[in-house]
């Protein structure tokens, strides 16, 4: 009996492991939306000062999210939004149109490392 | 190198739970999921080692999981007989006081070659000296030879004696 209620206290804990996740990854993925939406808006404003600070506590940012989603996000998906977002001042700095674009690059990656792991046929298939 | 290190022993901790806590049997006895389970475990271990950017979380937690349920699954099939047989089979008996029955043979996808094979195993050389014999869930055949043919058991020798003694 006792393997019977390890089993189901396993189970539940990996459902719970499972809910814990998607709330890590959506509570990291607003807060960077945010953040890059702020920048997108500054950069389209001309204004490179505020755009550029912003996008500097991005990178801060985003250094302690990638920690915290590290435990359920493939390193090779991290990888690829860090050298987005590592883009961004060198564009702001440069004066580039290229800002707004990568910007949507990291929200759509982002948004994708959540809703791929949602229980959905397309996913599950 | 050293997460790698750290990675594997994690797995091998992980693994060797899993497979204790199933209470693993020689594979030749394993029932149909439980030769799964083993082997699905094998694989996801596997690919935790060799995907180093995977985190160690998408190895760890599908093991588990499929150890949990594999464990449920069993209680379920002790409880039930019909969900046994739904997931296991049932034991077929393919010789029946000496004759072979090839529409059970051919239903199970077994040569004759294969059987005659695994009764010499059991040192029968002849299936007309087999009173039973049963392929079981795992594969596995099980002979009762007839009784001419058995080996002879103490009672046996008891019977003779209080025979003779008469």
């Amino acid at each position: 009996m006792n393997r019977i209620y390890t089993s189901i206290i396993i189970i539940i804990s990996v459902i719970l492991i499972d809910i814990y996740s998607h709330h890590v990854i959506l509570r990291e993925e607003n807060a960077l939306e945010n953040t890059l939406t702020a920048v997108q808006t500054y950069s389209l404003d001309k204004d490179t000062e505020n755009a550029l600070s912003l996008a500097e506590e991005l990178t801060e940012q985003w250094e302690k999210s990638r920690k915290k989603l590290a435990l359920f996000v493939s390193d090779k998906t991290l990888d690829e939004i860090s050298d987005s977002i590592s883009k961004i001042v060198p564009l702001l700095e440069s004066d580039s149109d290229e800002v707004s674009a990568e910007a949507e690059y990291v929200k759509r990656k982002l948004l994708r490392t959540h809703t791929r792991d949602l229980p959905e046929i397309h996913n599950i298939f | 190198m050293t997460v790698a290190i750290i990675r594997t022993f994690i797995l091998y901790v992980i693994v060797i739970f899993s497979v204790r806590f199933m209470g693993k049997r020689q594979i030749g006895q394993m029932q149909p999921t439980e030769l799964v389970i083993t082997i699905l475990i094998s694989n996801i271990a596997t690919l935790s080692l060799e995907d180093p950017d995977a985190p160690l979380l998408t190895g760890m937690v599908p093991i588990l999981f499929l150890v949990s349920f594999d464990v449920i699954i069993s209680v379920f099939t002790m409880k039930f007989p019909h969900f046994r047989r739904f997931v296991s089979g049932s034991p077929q008996i393919i010789i029946n006081n000496g004759i072979l029955d090839k529409t059970k043979l051919r239903t199970l996808r077994m040569s004759q070659d294969d059987l005659v094979e695994a009764l010499r195993g059991l040192n029968i050389f002849d299936i007309s000296e087999v009173q039973f014999a049963v392929v079981e869930t795992n594969g596995q055949i099980s002979a009762y030879q007839k009784e001419p043919y058995r080996t002879a058991e103490k009672r046996d020798i008891s019977d003779i004696k209080g025979k003779s003694e008469k």
